[in-house]
């Protein structure tokens, strides 16, 4: 159209003009658009990171002692300072995991965290990971931390950042003993799955 | 966030995610940092396309860098001391790399590293009112994050290069962060 426009005679010129504008305007609409697309902000680490514990809500298997009866709620505790925000607590609010309402508690790293299900270690409480792991030995809880090592030091699952992407390494021997059934749905994503028997 | 929860594992594993610095093996809230940080990350290096450090620091507010054509000499909040930058304290990965002759950073071409091996650029500012009393006190603070497999193939080009450049070798083995601090 913009050719057309130049090469027809001077009698011809405005409508060519005018061609040749809505084509810049056309050309620029699309520019700002694929622009627009380009910068919509990736969402954050710790909103995948939630969106993952919610999934391990789904796709971890409690023992029937923990989960005694069919109303009971999944809880996820949060032990230190919640790096989450919002994001988790709204996960908690719209969703729901096997049937089952998901509850958010909060916990300071020396204080009893053992009634809940899934148990995130935040990094303010990595120096007492060892400590709050001895505490929980045994019991049908999914620790979750981000802490290197975390997975062969007994936690269950380990927060990894692999060329931006979030990743996990589970424990699944630590999972069988304290009678976790971990999905093999999880197993297939994780990066690393750690399995001595 | 609602869209995150209705994606699969595979596609959640694969959704690339905006780093915070709480990620990083140091970490420290803003609230708590002793100064004003800015961050600058390989992303924004790429897309204004800086190719030095001195590029990176022009687009900071509050610093500007002059040249001499042999040199480019950092300046912040107004005032450049007409040293070699001997007053701003370089960390890469955690690790002074001011020369040892003049004390100084080096910040355009000199700089150790290609700009395109740094993962993020922190400019902390020493406490402003420091500068009155006491310039020398006045800390500016950068730090750059490097890549685990970008930081392994630029120890092999390290290696080869004078010994003062070791302390850069030995960070670039085992952590993924580079580091630059600034004392002014």
């Amino acid at each position: 159209m913009i050719f057309h426009g130049h090469f027809t005679t001077p009698l011809c010129e405005p409508a060519g003009r005018e061609a040749g504008r809505g084509m810049k305007t056309l050309c620029l609409t699309i520019f700002f658009l694929l622009t627009a697309v380009n910068l919509i902000a990736r969402p954050g680490e710790y909103e995948v990171k939630a969106a993952f514990l919610f999934n391990f809500a789904r796709f971890v298997e409690w023992p029937a002692k923990a989960l005694v009866r069919n109303g009971d709620p999944i809880v996820i505790g949060i032990v230190g300072d919640d790096p989450f925000g919002d994001a988790l607590l709204q996960i908690a609010k719209e969703q729901t995991a096997q049937g089952r309402k998901i509850e958010i508690r909060y916990y300071k790293a020396d204080e009893d965290c053992s009634a809940s299900h899934l148990l995130f270690l935040s990094r303010s409480v990595a120096a007492q990971t060892e400590e709050i792991l001895q505490r929980l030995q045994g019991r049908p809880i999914l620790t979750v931390s981000e802490k290197e090592g975390f997975v062969r030091q007994g936690g269950v699952i380990e927060f990894a950042l692999v060329e931006k992407t979030v990743r996990f390494d589970i424990n699944a021997t630590i999972a069988m003993q304290v009678g976790l059934k971990v999905s093999s749905k999880l197993l297939a994503v994780a990066r690393s799955v750690i399995n001595s028997s | 966030m609602t869209s995150l929860v209705g994606l699969s594992l595979e596609e959640l594993t694969a959704t690339k995610v905006d780093t915070v610095y709480a990620a990083s093996k140091y970490e420290q809230k803003t609230t708590e940092a002793p100064s004003s940080v800015s961050i600058i990350t390989q992303d924004e290096i790429q897309r204004y396309g800086h190719r030095t450090l001195a590029d990176v620091l022009q687009s900071v507010q509050g610093f500007h860098v002059s040249n001499d054509r042999n040199y480019a000499f950092l300046g912040a909040r107004g005032i450049s001391l007409g040293d070699f930058n001997s007053r701003v304290l370089l960390l890469v990965d955690g690790h002074r790399v001011n020369n040892n002759l003049t004390d100084g950073a080096f910040i355009d071409t000199a700089f150790l590293l290609d700009v395109d091996l740094i993962d993020r650029v922190e400019i902390i500012r020493g406490p402003g009112t420091t500068v009155a009393i006491e310039a020398s006190t006045n800390l500016v603070d950068w730090q750059l994050w490097l890549r685990r497999t970008r930081a392994t193939a630029s120890l092999a080009s390290l290696t080869r290069t004078p010994p003062t450049t070791r302390c850069v070798s030995t960070a670039a083995h085992k952590c993924h962060e580079l580091r630059l601090c600034i004392l002014k």
